[in-house]
């Protein structure tokens, strides 16, 4: 059995091939040499070899497809395999690189981060399903309101960038005085827990609710007297 | 438009209000006075802004929590995710989901068997490791015609779930039950069989699996508390030996 330093000499058509080769005796439950396989992926994110890459999308893509379609948020997810099978190979693509890649020391290794990042691409989208539901079912709830009082309060603004949500959350941030205050909105509005529920929660942190409430009318009142937080918190301004 | 009878109710009386934990009188000024019910409909507006845009805004991504798992992220950026992993209860399910996840999908990376290697801790503790095995799952805490000896922390409760691991002369009792409000549990353990000297001197680890993460208790009968979902290790160890109980699943 060559060593690993003969392998990374080889030519990367012998690589391939021989990858390929020890990949059929996985699936035949055979004894099988992985170092080859582990190669490829080696070639592909530390050299940046395209056509290692390439190999390695073709080779391992069926074995993503049904890791895809044995996730237990596939079959809802109004998408088919190929797209998740695509963003997974991207995942991994852009997470690793050859400082990353000293953590992989073997076939099994990495292919369990592929595994992860097929995993993280669905649950991706999942938030992302469930975050528009979230902000559809503020607004129905607030419609549905008996006597619409305080309701129809007609929450359409669309969802904001991720990279614009964070900035938002950092400036946000930026204009509280206290950790406390920090925490509280955190709970309220990241966690999405109402101030009763808060309470119960973290009893040492928040005792009172009256106080609660207290506090994040203050938080607001100084959110919304912020220019550059105003286009969020005031529609109606 | 002014408050038909002011003062005009506060603020944090009208949030309570959108809430709905606002008191009767509240309420009752609030469906009269249109001022006092514009300020109500403004707040809630204000707050599903903000609830809208902050939703889950502090998670970490998916892929930070399967590299939280894996042991696969960066020493400083551990304790900020175990940390929000206290509090989020989303995130706690989505890593409970991924684990199982995972694991569901361990055999499809399986190589040929590899020959059974002996289990050997560091060569300088030369240790006799055995491992235990199940050998019987119990509801209601109730065998053998008798009750098991009830484990610290259940004493008086409802009956739990138990799993029952024996090495030789010895059983282990686990019983795992879970936290109000969390996916954490409680992992409990009774060890059987041992002679009166040894009791004092066993150590037991927990070490959670693809991670540093290793916590550390004492005693025949042992308790750790606010276990995250996952698959441990756990060892006793006694002097000269130590016993494994492998893929202990929380």
């Amino acid at each position: 059995m060559p060593h690993d330093a003969d392998i990374s000499t080889l030519p990367l058509a012998v690589v391939v091939q021989r990858c390929q080769e020890e990949s059929e005796r996985f699936f035949q439950q055979a004894f099988n040499d992985p170092r080859y396989c582990h190669e490829v992926f080696r070639r592909a994110i530390v050299h940046h070899t395209g056509n290692a890459w390439a190999f390695v999308y073709r080779q391992y893509t069926p074995l993503v497809v049904s890791w895809v379609e044995h996730h237990a948020s596939f079959a809802a997810s109004g998408e088919d395999s190929a797209y998740f099978v695509n963003r997974a190979f991207e995942k991994m693509w852009s997470a690793l690189n050859a400082d990353k890649f000293a953590n992989f020391p073997d076939l099994r290794s990495l292919l369990r981060y592929l595994q992860l990042c097929t995993a993280s691409v669905i649950v991706d989208h999942v938030r992302t399903r469930e975050h528009a539901h979230f902000a559809a079912s503020l607004s129905i709830s607030h419609q549905d309101d008996p006597g619409g009082q305080y309701g129809n309060i007609g929450i359409e603004a669309p969802i904001i960038e991720e990279l614009e949500r964070q900035q938002l959350w950092q400036r946000i941030q930026q204009r509280l005085k206290s950790p406390a205050e920090q925490r509280l909105l955190y709970y309220r509005f990241a966690l999405d827990l109402m101030p009763r529920e808060i309470c119960l929660r973290f009893p040492e942190e928040f005792p009172d609710v009256k106080e609660v409430y207290k506090m994040l009318q203050k938080i607001l009142d100084r959110l919304s007297r912020d220019a550059e937080l105003k286009k969020f918190l005031s529609q109606d301004d | 438009m002014g408050c038909i009878r002011p003062p005009a109710v506060p603020d944090e009386q009208l949030l309570a209000l959108i809430d709905g934990a606002a008191t009767d009188d509240v309420v009752a000024h609030v469906e009269q006075c249109g001022a006092c019910r514009d300020r109500a409909n403004h707040l809630a507006r204000q707050q599903g802004q903000l609830a809208v845009q902050l939703y889950r805004v502090a998670c970490p991504s998916p892929l930070d929590l399967g590299e939280y798992h894996l042991g696969l992220l960066s020493t400083e950026r551990i304790p900020a995710i175990a940390e929000h992993l206290a509090t989020c209860a989303p995130c706690e399910q989505e890593l409970q989901r991924l684990q199982g996840y995972l694991l569901a999908l361990a055999p499809t990376l399986a190589t040929a068997p590899a020959p059974a290697a002996p289990i050997r801790e560091s060569a300088a503790e030369r240790l006799q490791v055995f491992v235990a095995t199940l050998v019987d799952t119990l509801s209601g805490a109730v065998t053998g015609g008798g009750r098991t000896p009830a484990l610290a922390g259940l004493r008086g409760g409802e009956p739990e779930e138990q799993w029952v691991y024996a090495v030789g002369d010895l059983q282990i009792i686990i019983a795992m039950p879970p936290e109000p409000k969390s996916v954490r549990k409680g992992l409990f353990g009774l060890i059987l069989g041992l002679e009166t000297d040894e009791k004092a001197e066993v150590n037991v680890e927990l070490q959670r699996h693809q991670s540093d993460t290793t916590v550390m208790t004492e005693g025949h009968n042992f308790v750790f508390e606010h276990v995250t979902p996952g698959v441990y290790t756990l060892i006793l160890r006694s002097p000269g030996q130590a016993i494994r109980i492998e893929n202990l699943t929380v």
